[in-house]
């Protein structure tokens, strides 16, 4: 299991490489230059030449990279063309809200997905699975931004209920309570695109375990209903979930730039947006190396998970 | 494996299963609603897409069944118009990705080894950015426009593709009507293409329709934020874009339910007939 894990870790180094290059090229191959956006109409050429010159960016590009890569390596993912502070510092002090708004969205959309996926499992066919296949459908198909202005229409402009934007009341006390009212609404989108991937899944999953041998052997000996499907068929049926689970995290990643964007969530999402805008590439290409280790940190621990929950999978 | 027949009865069993999908017959309506109004736009519009009028923001009348938006432009033409561009980037892009997909992941299947090992590490490469910041990077940069993002998303939507039919491939090469293919000394392009891929179609078909909803999704998305289909064109997302400010969400709703109305109504239509296909072309799905 050790080595495994080891060995995963060490196979990601040449992936996000891969990854880093890709990005890197991509971006620098623009035309123009963020320098464009930083001068004033009156800045002489001279001038503009030194700033070039102060952000690296006159280097050739091949140059530009492996500086950037010989100070990834040493850990310093450099600083931003826009607020001049270390990259590490402006990306880390957006992730606790997209972790927040990300995570409470995740659990919210498994706490609603597995009882309806399971239930629509037992009675296929019925009122009930189409009601709950119909859902699952429109969670997947809404778009995220027309979900949350249809969500600010009913709840902030007619029933004001909740706050449209941001993660705090300006000039309130903050806190705790205040940051979950302002959470609920970019919260609530992306429960539903969440739970209505996983409805299918959980369903589908659940079907395929149902008819099996060992279910009717349950039965037979007397093992009340409750306890067959949650224990005996859930737990089998967990399994696919947990790989689908993690091939998700991408997804709601992207879910999260556009959820951010309109309600102001001051997270990773919106300061990706920010820095695509401003052309501010330090920014981005931090930005995109921490969300490919994300991506790739969630497909490990999909498969140690999957380790756990199936005891007959050895890792060597 | 199901021997695939390809006569009459084949078809036609599988437009029988299909019909028992109600909500994909639903779908299916709603998709041959939108190529009607793509392909007869010019026709069916009651005005002019891009022509300024002299009403700005009048809500639904006799003479806009919609309203107008916030130049004068007329909602209901402009919603019939932007059918094309969601269709023609759905369809193109996704045509694009799975032809990419299919060559690769055959390569990648078939050959084995260091192609394998190749393709499929580059595949993990563009898996393990999340799609949409990758081509709001890339479009923003490159430029946005029709054609470009239908390039950049077909280009970067290869991978799903590739690795179903890899898999796919890595199971019917070891079937004996493909080895005896081989011992018949076929060239390895006719066993390819001839072969293997048509054994492997249906998942890919199934594959192809939810990422045609997929990239209807993406492509409103990035015209949302401004990165996509720019004005006067129009899309169905640029459309959404003015809905943002406060008093067009409260005082003007028919410049913002309509397009939000139309995407929600395709991709879903798009999901069912996915949904409908797959189970109609499962071999092991009960009549």
């Amino acid at each position: 299991m050790k080595n495994y894990i080891i060995r995963r870790l060490l196979i990601m180094i040449p992936i996000l490489i891969g990854v880093s290059f890709v990005v890197f090229f991509i971006i620098h191959l623009a035309p123009g230059s963020p320098v464009d956006l930083m001068i004033s109409p009156t800045m002489t050429p001279e001038s503009r030449a030194a700033l070039e010159h102060n952000l690296g960016l006159d280097a050739p590009l091949y140059r530009q990279y492996f500086t950037w890569l010989g100070n990834v390596i040493r850990g310093n993912l450099g600083y931003s063309f826009t607020s001049y502070r270390p990259v590490a510092e402006v990306i880390a002090e957006r992730i606790p809200a997209t972790f927040l708004l990300m995570g409470s969205a995740f659990v919210a959309g498994l706490l609603i997905a597995i009882p309806l996926g399971v239930a629509s499992s037992l009675k296929p066919h019925s009122l009930f699975d189409y009601g709950a296949t119909f859902l699952a459908f429109f969670g997947v198909s809404a778009p995220n931004f027309f979900l949350g202005l249809g969500l600010i229409f009913i709840f902030c402009i007619k029933l004001r209920w909740f706050p449209s934007s941001g993660m705090f009341t300006l000039g309130g006390g903050g806190g705790v309570l205040d940051a979950a009212r302002h959470m609920v609404l970019p919260g609530a989108v992306l429960t539903i695109n969440i739970s209505g991937r996983f409805i299918r899944y959980i369903r589908s999953s659940m079907l395929d375990i149902l008819h099996q041998d060992y279910l009717r052997t349950a039965a037979a000996k007397g093992v009340p209903f409750f306890s067959r499907i949650s224990i005996h068929a859930f737990r089998n049926a967990l399994l696919p979930l947990i790989t689908l689970a993690g091939l998700e995290i991408p997804t709601l990643l992207s879910g999260a730039v556009v959820t951010e964007q309109i309600f102001a969530w001051p997270g990773i999402g919106r300061l990706t947006m920010d820095s695509i805008l401003l052309r501010d590439y330090p920014v981005l290409m931090g930005l995109n190396m921490m969300s490919a280790m994300m991506v790739l940190l969630a497909s490990l621990i999909t498969d140690i998970l999957y380790g756990i929950a199936d005891p007959r999978i050895k890792y060597r | 494996m199901v021997q695939v027949s390809y006569g009459q009865s084949g078809a036609g069993r599988i437009w029988r299963r299909f019909r028992n999908h109600k909500l994909a017959v639903m779908g299916l309506a709603v998709i041959i609603m939108l190529v009607f109004c793509a392909l007869f736009a010019p026709f069916i519009a009651p005005h002019e897409p891009t022509k300024i009028g002299k009403e700005f923001e009048s809500p639904p009348s006799g003479q806009y069944l919609l309203g107008t938006d916030q130049v004068g432009r007329d909602v209901l033409s402009r919603l019939i118009f932007a059918a094309r561009i969601s269709l023609s980037v759905g369809i193109g892009a996704t045509a694009i990705a799975t032809l990419w997909g299919i060559l690769l992941g055959l390569e990648a299947g078939y050959f084995g080894g260091i192609t394998d090992m190749f393709i499929m590490r580059i595949a993990d490469v563009f898996m393990s950015f999340p799609m949409l910041i990758l081509i709001m990077v890339v479009s923003s940069i490159v430029g946005s426009g029709l054609s470009r993002i239908i390039f950049i998303m077909g280009v970067l939507g290869w991978p799903q593709v590739a690795r179903l039919v890899r898999g796919n491939v890595l199971s019917i090469k070891e079937m004996d009507y493909t080895k005896s293919a081989v011992t018949l000394g076929f060239t390895t392009q006719r066993i390819l293409f001839l072969h293997i891929l048509p054994n492997t179609i249906s998942p890919i078909l199934v594959q192809a329709t939810f990422g045609v909803a997929r990239a209807i999704i993406m492509e409103s998305a990035l015209s949302f934020l401004g990165l996509g289909v720019n004005p006067p064109a129009a899309s169905w997302g640029n459309m959404l874009t003015d809905a943002q400010s406060l008093t067009t969400l409260t005082e003007r709703p028919w410049l913002w339910l309509p397009p939000g109305i139309m995407i929600l109504l395709s991709v879903l239509a798009f999901n069912f007939v996915g949904d409908g296909l797959r189970d109609a072309l499962d071999p092991k799905s009960i009549e």
